[in-house]
This record gives structure tokens, sequence and C-alpha cells, in this order.
């Protein structure tokens, strides 16, 4: 009975460490982009290769049969650009500076991968330990924007795809205070945007290439628009304290998640 | 007794997708008062055409998710006829999700089916060519007889109402064929004229007041501007083709901003004509400047309806 208690234990243990409790939305606040609260440093992690995702092929031979039927797909989104892409930490940290906000760009790339572990959890605590960059960089505050997907996106069920293709943008921009490790202000970006009429005329895919530089744009504004929303900065005294995500007050086409 | 069965039929048609103005079949229709076809471009119509107008849909969502599955496959023969009936039943799915996605945006027509319905095909059409500058020379042709060696027009029309009822967009595919017949086709055309947004509390009454005068009105606009695009580009062709390079223009589809990546041909008065990346031609309110550019003086007065003067060769 008792080895029987202790496997369960175990398994349990085990499996309870492979969870996580994802990280909700946290909204910006007016303290946060005062000037009094200290100086914001605004930085981008590199940027993703161009690639087309098929999640939902599963198998060994799903990838490989979807990837066959995409081949054509894949090619050409390796000759997408990303435009303006790595200058969008210039317009959010332009955005910041327009509501009072003493900013400075950082012109490295973080790769958070490299950051340690830090050792508190708890609510709003950042996994990764980002404290020693308020020495390297000399900022109270870390913006970091973290594209994590680029491209066109299909969803298949094992060998079936279940959509077109559609242009992708997908990242993450968060606000880090760095005295505590804790996010002030977090917000996850999915833009999805499928072709306005035909996507398969190969092999320049101009509707679905129109997609992509929509959902480029759309993803752009989404890490600009908590920032120019009108309810920062000095002439927003008056306004409410916290602000709704993105994905609840902008009438966008596409949602952010 | 007739115009409630009429009524009846409109609100099925929309039911299942579009609401369709027929030549010479609705209510309304005038006898043709149109310019007979002597030199210029013809516009070819027959009996049976029609202008269809609908919700402007969203199928950015669309897409049946990615559940996996376990085929029973007790042979390769098996696996095969398995993957076949899933991709059957997916495709089947996937039309299905598309048609209910543009049935659910074509209720936004719900209160405008009277008006629809009591547009007269041909009258929509001359109140359009009557709106065409002098120099245009578009005239209405019955049929091949009346052609002569002139360029004949083929048109398909479109008209979608934005779901903040704001604004109309036309899409105008328009065959160009030289000498007469319609065996020949010289040059296909594909245009997007989107309206200015009206912003109204009570936008149905905007669109339907004085027996729907707003709705014909814009909607005969929106084809007279396609046209005018149409013409001049097809004109354009002989000469050196655009090399200007493509950028993301952000213009206005009712009060939603949107973006295309497309050449720009030419920028005044608030609205842009630009060229997307399929060749498409797309007449639309600009969201904000192109860069650069401050646009015509002229444009300041609100109500200033400009002749197209596009920078097209």
């Amino acid at each position: 009975m008792k080895i029987r208690f202790a496997m369960l234990f175990i398994v349990t243990t085990l499996l309870g460490g492979c969870a996580s409790v994802p990280q909700h939305s946290v909204s910006l606040t007016n303290e946060v982009v005062s000037p009094k609260s200290g100086r914001i440093g605004v930085v981008m992690t590199a940027l993703p290769k161009m690639e087309t995702r098929l999640p939902g092929a599963d198998c060994l031979l799903c990838i490989a049969a979807a990837s066959l039927m995409n081949s054509s797909l894949i090619s050409h989104t390796k000759t997408l650009s990303y435009e303006d892409l790595p200058n969008l930490k210039v317009e959010v940290a332009d955005a910041l500076k327009g509501i009072g906000a003493d900013v400075v760009v950082i012109d490295d790339e973080i790769n958070i991968a490299n950051l340690k572990s830090f050792a508190k959890k708890g609510v709003n605590v950042a996994e990764k330990d980002f404290t020693p960059l308020q020495e390297k960089y000399n900022v109270d505050r870390l913006l970091v924007i973290n594209i994590t997907a680029l491209g066109f996106v299909r969803t298949y069920s094992a060998y079936v795809p279940t959509s077109d293709p559609k242009g992708q943008l997908q990242g993450l921009g968060y606000m880090i205070n760095l005295r505590n490790n804790t996010y002030d202000w977090y917000q996850p970006v999915s833009i999805v945007k499928s072709a306005a009429q035909n996507w398969d005329e190969p092999p320049k895919f101009p509707g679905l290439t129109n997609a992509y530089f929509q959902a480029l744009e759309l993803g752009k504004e989404s890490f600009i628009h908590p920032f120019t929303s009108g309810q920062f900065g000095p002439q927003a005294q008056q306004a409410p304290e916290k602000i709704s995500s993105l994905a609840e007050d902008a009438p966008r086409e596409s949602k952010t998640k | 007794m007739n115009s409630g069965l009429i009524r009846a039929a409109l609100i099925a048609s929309c039911c299942i997708g579009m609401v369709a103005v027929s030549a010479g079949e609705m209510p309304g229709a005038s006898p043709m008062p149109l310019a007979e076809c002597k030199s210029g471009y013809c516009l070819l119509h027959s009996k049976g055409e029609a202008l269809v107008y609908r919700g402007v849909a969203n199928f950015d969502e669309a897409g049946t998710g990615t559940t996996g599955l376990l085929y029973p496959a007790p042979n390769a023969v098996g696996l095969v006829a398995a993957v076949l009936t899933h991709g059957l039943l997916v495709g089947s799915a996937k039309q299905e999700q598309r048609k209910k996605i543009q049935a659910e945006a074509d209720k936004v027509l719900l209160p405008y089916l009277r008006a629809i319905g009591e547009i007269g095909y041909e009258q929509l059409w001359s109140l359009a060519i009557s709106r065409l500058p002098s120099d245009a020379k578009v005239r209405w042709a019955i049929d091949n007889s009346d052609l002569g060696s002139d360029s004949a027009i083929e048109s398909n029309l479109v008209i979608s109402m934005t779901q903040d009822q704001s604004s109309l967009v036309l899409d105008n595919t328009i065959v160009f064929r030289k000498g007469g017949g319609r065996e020949k086709r010289d040059h296909l055309s594909t245009v997007r004229v989107i309206s200015p947004a009206h912003i109204e509390a009570k936008p149905e009454d905007y669109w339907t007041k004085n027996s729907g005068e707003q709705l014909i009105s814009t909607s005969a606009d929106l084809i007279a501007d396609s046209l005018q695009v149409a013409i001049r580009d097809f004109e354009a062709l002989k000469s050196t083709p655009d090399n200007s390079p493509f950028k993301t223009i952000r213009y206005k589809e009712g009060e939603a901003e949107k973006f295309e990546r497309a050449q720009v041909l030419s920028d005044e008065c608030n609205r842009v004509l630009i060229r997307s990346l399929n060749g498409a031609l797309m007449l639309v309110p600009l969201a904000r400047r192109v860069s650069g550019d401050s646009g015509d003086a002229h444009c300041h007065q609100p109500d200033t309806k400009p002749h197209i003067t596009s920078s097209l060769p």
C-alpha cells in the first residue's frame, strides 16, 4: 500500500513539474509610464526567420506530406521581407516619449534564453531573471518586444488541411520592473490574416503576400497602440487608471489574444 | 401580394448568401433611357445579368482547427481510403463554414431589402453612365449589332455593405473586347471602389430615405468611378508599365482601417488609386496620407468630388 502511495506521489510530482501557470495579460497603468517612475529601456529580441507553420500535421509522415503539399508556398515564404519591423522598438519608444516617459532605445538584441531563471515564483513574476539588465543598461524598466513567429500558418488535422494558408505575426510585448522582476505590462499578440480572395496563386502568391503584410502592419500597431490610445500621459490625467488590452478596445480586424 | 412574394424571396436569397438585382426583372426597372452606342466604349448587357448586394465578410477566423485523428487503417489501401474520406469531410466542412460566415455577414442587409429590391438595374446603370465625364465615351449597347468596330465592355458587379453600415464597397470585374463581338477578350480589369464612410446614428435612415436615394446614388457613383478607372488603365496599357515600388497603404473601409500592399497610381482628395499585388485596381479613401505628399489644395472643400486624374502613363 505504502509503495502504491509512493508511486502515486512520484508520478504526480513529475507530471506537476511539466505544468506551468500561463501568464495572463497585465494592463498598463499611468504610474508605469510616468516620468517619475524612472527610465524605460526598449529592446527587441532577434526576429524569427520567415516560415510556413503547419500546426496539426504532427506525425512524421503527416509533416512530410504537408511540407510536400505546400512546397511552393514554403519556398515563397523565404522571399518575404521584414520591411521596417526591426525599427519597431524606435516607434514604440517614440510613442512612449509622446506620453512623457523617459525612454532609451537599446541597440542590442536581447536573447531571453540566455538569461538565468528567476528564483522567486509568483503572480506576474517573470520566469527569467531580467534584474541584471538594470545595471547593464542603466534603466529601471525594460520593455521587451519579442516577435516569435512570422510568415504563413495553415492548420492541419493529420494529413488534411483544415484551413487555407494565412499571413501571420505572433509575439509578446511586456515591460519588466527590474527592481522586483515583475511584469508591469504583458500583452500577447497574435495576428492572422486570410487572403482576400484566392490564395493558391504560385509562384508569387500575391493574395497571401498581401495578407502577410497586413498581419505585419496590424502586429506593429498592436505593440504601439497601448501607448498611443490617448489614455496615458499628461493629457490623460483624468482618465481611468487602467486600460483594457488592445483585444478589447481597438476596432481592429484581427484580434490580439 | 406580389410585393410580399418579392420581399419573401429577397429575405430567402439574403439568408442563402446574397441579394441580387437582375437586369429587367426587378420592380422599378425602367426602360433603357440610354444613349445609342455609336462610338467609344459600348457597354454590353443582356437580360439575366445581375447586380449582387452582400455584406462585407471577414474570413480570418475560417478553418476547422487542428484536431488530431487516428485513422482506422488495417492496411495501406485502408489508410489511403481513410485519408481521402477525411479530406472530403474537412473540405465540405470548410465550404459550409465559409457559406455560414458570408450568410452571417449578409444579415447587415436586412434593413435594406426593400430598398435594394426597388433598385432598377438599367436605371442604376443609366445613372452611373450619366455621372461619367463626357470624355469617357461609354455608351449602352443592347446586343452585338450595335457594336460596329468599337470596343465592348462587359461588367460584373458585386456591391458589399460594411458591417458598420457606413460605407459601400464595389467589386467590378470588367472585360474589354476590341472590335466587337463576345469572343475575343483583350483585357480583364478588376476594380474595387470604396465609398467614404458616412457615420450616422441611424444608418438605415440615411441609406433608405427618399426610396433609397443614397443607396442608389452611392452605388451609381461607385460604378462610374470603377468604369473610369478601368478605361484609363486599359488605355494606358500601350504605354510603359508602372515600375513604382510596392508599399503598404492604409485606407478606410467604413470606419475600419485596412491595409493593402500596392503601387500608388494617383493620390488626391483623400482618395488614392492603387494597384494591388495581384494587379487589381483600388480606389479607396485614405486613412493616412502617403508619406511626403500633402495632397491637393482643392481637396479642402469636403463635398468636392474630383475626376480621377491618375498618373497612369
